[in-house]
């Protein structure tokens, strides 16, 4: 069919049409053709949009080809449709990519050439490669800067490739191995051990090689330790000009280093006592710049045998930081008195001995002060201190001249034996004042002597936990260790109302008689009590240990108790008048001095009286009425029983009663009235009726 | 308080040192006035100054008698002799 000719009109209404749906590539030519001969601005205007639209479509056409060459690896295609895209867009990111991506072709060749020179030995060569790769690939920069440092090994640079293992957490067997192997190189050879642990020891080389680095370590810390012995050990206080040795923070560093690494071998059985040398100095310097936290750190655990010169050390250090805390209170008197009372830290307080017997007293009121005023609230660790201090001034006097270690009780019985001191206070029984000085100062260093601490702790159940479990052959020192603990135990549960609490009585009266101190106090206790069931529970208690030790204080205490509690129960209607009287007469007859038992009989005894009078008249036993009112000495019982006859003589007017029996009846009253009172108005009204009658 | 350091003098310093370091203590007005007069003062009177002896020296040297240092010898082998063998695994 033969094409159909189209006029300008149509060619130009299809260019439109084809513009509209976006079709430039078609509408372009078209719009071209007719503008050909139309000339028109708006047809120009339009051909330059679709040329515009075109350049774009080209453009994500070439860049999308470039990706998807780069996806394939295929840098090369990447970079020309790349720089095919900018040519046409003039887009500002590309040149960037573009640079990016010739960079990395450059990379790749680098990388290339570096394995191939690293195969043909040339490691030095192979490592320039490695880093100039390394500059164009980012992402793959961890493992070619390990193949680095690994070529860096074996090209013998060893510092530079230790900084760069140095970034890494090396966990891959051969770069542990090259990492460690450049630090013993450079004669980091405690690095390089810690290093090495990370891998497994498989092979004998490698075991040999890590001896040898082991003796490398140990040569040169004893070589330091050599050079650092020269300024150690004089005691100071930092403040001394240490000339040729560098400043007191190089010393430090130095005997730090030479422990901590010296620590490494010690665990593995070698150089222990270089290393022990090292601490102990490591803690000598430390204590110059105040580091006292540290410094303990260092010096625990305590070693196995303590002296003097130990002891000291501890109780300064425990003297620094319970300054601090109060966290440290009980190491600091663990160590402080035993410190100053033994005879190698005393002959060095001073130069005479005046003077040092002065130093003593004031260092012992220092360490006194500081738990007063800095821990006015820890009032248990002052009495614990108070209690250590009375022991070993004790203890002190009596070793006075003797060669004997002289300590206080905890500290005895932690690095000391309480054998020989126990021995010593039997052996010098007159030395003591009183029983109770003899009893206590032994207590004290007896096997129970830490429940006595734990009493004044307050910590009343590891006080009763702590005692000898039923020792029948328990020595003098423990049975009274055993009679404070129950009997303060005792005292502790009765303030926390727990039931069944006299068995820990039941030595008190033992305790009493070895230490009367504890009798008044126990006296002074139960006569402040206020409540009933206290004062019952110190009643039974007092009943039994008067049983055991009838001695007149408890006795008093016992009756003053026993009427006390009759009469508040008598006021609570919980007692009877009769159960009452009963009590006091029972208190007055333990103490006859007790005046309150006296005077509430006394008082009572118009109730009593009265009490039996209604009871007779009430079973019309007006004889044994009329004996008690005569008996009585109290007149509201008279004129109880004359009111009860007056009663009786007015209902005689009854005119039901017959002449003869009211005549009988008058002459019985009379006969009552005037036994009771003959004076009493009433018998004058009985006279009189009997008159009538008569 | 440690007047050791408020007048930067050891404990061995006598009289005379310490009034000397008094005088440069204030001078230099690193601490209080007050501070250095109680420094002075505890340092001037023998018996607080063996006090403040005792609370501030230590002596580490008893911890030190018992150890016996055995010397070390430089081993045979030096860093420079150790053969570089690789991966321990491979051998």
């Amino acid at each position: 069919m033969k094409k159909k000719i189209q006029g300008p009109k149509s060619i130009l209404e299809r260019a439109e049409k084809l513009f509209k749906k976006g079709s430039y590539a078609l509408a372009k030519p078209a719009f071209e053709e007719i503008n050909a001969v139309l000339h028109d601005e708006d047809i120009a205007e339009k051909i330059k949009i679709c040329e515009k639209e075109i350049t774009l479509l080209e453009t994500k056409e070439l860049i999308r080809k470039g990706r998807r060459s780069l996806k394939k690896g295929n840098l090369r295609d990447a970079v020309q449709y790349f720089e095919e895209a900018y040519r046409l867009s003039g887009e500002e990111w590309l040149p960037e990519k573009i640079t990016s991506l010739k960079a990395e072709m450059a990379g790749r060749k680098s990388f290339e050439a570096a394995k191939d020179a690293e195969q043909s030995g040339d490691y030095e060569k192979a490592a320039e490669l490695y880093e100039e790769a390394l500059s164009v690939h980012e992402t793959e920069s961890k493992e070619i800067l390990l193949r680095r440092a690994h070529i860096l090994v074996k090209a013998g640079k060893y510092e530079e490739a230790v900084s760069i293992f140095g970034t890494f957490n090396v966990s891959d067997d051969r770069a542990v191995y090259d990492y460690g192997f450049a630090l013993a190189k450079i004669k980091k050879y405690y690095d390089c051990l810690k290093v090495w642990d990370g891998i497994p020891d498989k092979n004998n080389a490698f075991s040999e090689q890590k001896t040898a680095v082991r003796s490398l370590l140990a040569a040169e810390l004893y070589e330091c330790f050599e050079k650092s012995k020269k300024c150690v050990p004089k005691p100071g206080l930092g403040n001394e000009e240490k000339p040729g040795l560098g400043n007191e923070e190089g010393e430090t560093a130095q005997w730090g280093r030479i422990y901590g690494q010296g620590k490494y071998l010690a665990d593995r059985g070698e150089l222990s006592d270089l290393t022990e040398y090292a601490r102990y100095s490591f803690a000598g310097e430390l204590w110059k710049t105040g580091q006292y936290d540290k410094v303990r750190e260092l010096l625990l655990p305590y070693p196995s045998q303590m002296n003097a010169g130990k002891t000291e050390v501890y109780a300064k250090l425990f003297f620094r930081l319970a300054e601090m805390s109060r966290e440290y209170l009980t190491e600091f008197t663990l160590f402080w008195l035993t410190a100053l009372y033994s005879p190698e830290t005393y002959i060095k307080l001073a130069s005479d001995e005046t003077r040092r017997e002065k130093t003593r007293q004031a260092l012992i009121q220092k360490g006194e002060e500081l738990i007063k005023k800095k821990y006015p609230d820890c009032s248990a660790a002052l009495a614990c201190w108070k209690a250590e201090k009375k022991a070993v001034e004790t203890l002190h006097s009596l070793a006075a001249g003797q060669p004997f270690p002289v300590g206080t009780p905890r500290f005895i019985r932690k690095f000391g034996e309480s054998e020989p001191i126990l021995e010593m206070i039997r052996n010098n029984r007159e030395f003591f004042s009183d029983t109770e000085h003899y009893l206590s100062t032994g207590a004290y260093y007896s096997s129970a002597g830490q429940s006595l601490f734990h009493l004044h702790n307050g910590n009343y159940e590891e006080a009763f936990e702590g005692l000898p479990i039923s020792d029948k052959a328990a020595d003098e020192f423990v049975t009274y260790c055993i009679e404070r603990v129950y009997f303060e135990y005792g005292l502790y549960c009765l303030e926390k109302g727990e039931p069944g609490i006299g068995r820990y009585f039941e030595t008190a009266a033992a305790l009493f008689e070895k230490s009367p101190e504890y009798e008044k106090s126990f006296i002074d206790k139960a006569m402040s009590s206020d409540h009933l069931h206290e004062m019952q529970w110190y009643e039974n208690a007092l009943t039994d240990i008067y049983a055991k030790r009838p001695v007149k204080k408890i006795g008093e205490a016992l009756s003053i108790i026993m009427a006390r509690r009759a009469i508040r129960m008598q006021n609570k209607r919980q007692l009877s008048l009769r159960g009452t009287e009963a009590v006091l007469k029972k208190a007055l007859k333990l103490n006859t001095d007790n005046e309150l038992a006296r005077t509430s009989l006394e008082s009572m005894q118009a109730e009593l009286d009265l009490e039996d009078l209604i009871r007779a008249i009430e079973k019309h036993k007006i004889n044994k009425a009329c004996q008690i009112a005569v008996k009585s000495q109290h007149r509201e019982v008279k004129e109880e029983f004359l009111d009860f006859i007056r009663y009786n003589v007015e209902h005689l007017d009854d005119p039901d009663i017959k002449d003869r029996e009211r005549l009988f009846l008058l002459n019985d009253f009379a006969k009552w009235c005037a036994r009771v009172d003959e004076s009493h108005p009433l018998m004058k009204d009985i006279d009189k009726r009997l008159d009538a009658l008569k | 308080m440690n007047p050791y350091k408020v007048l930067n003098i050891d404990q061995n310093a006598g009289d005379q040192e310490i009034l000397k370091a008094v005088a440069l203590a204030m001078r230099e007005r690193k601490y209080p006035v007050k501070e250095i007069a109680e420094a002075r003062m505890k340092l001037m009177d023998p018996v607080s100054k063996a006090v403040e002896n005792f609370i501030c020296v230590m002596d580490v040297s008893p911890f030190l008698k018992d150890l016996n240092v055995k010397p070390v010898s430089r081993p045979a082998v030096a860093s420079s002799d150790l053969n570089y063998i690789g991966t321990p695994e491979q051998g």
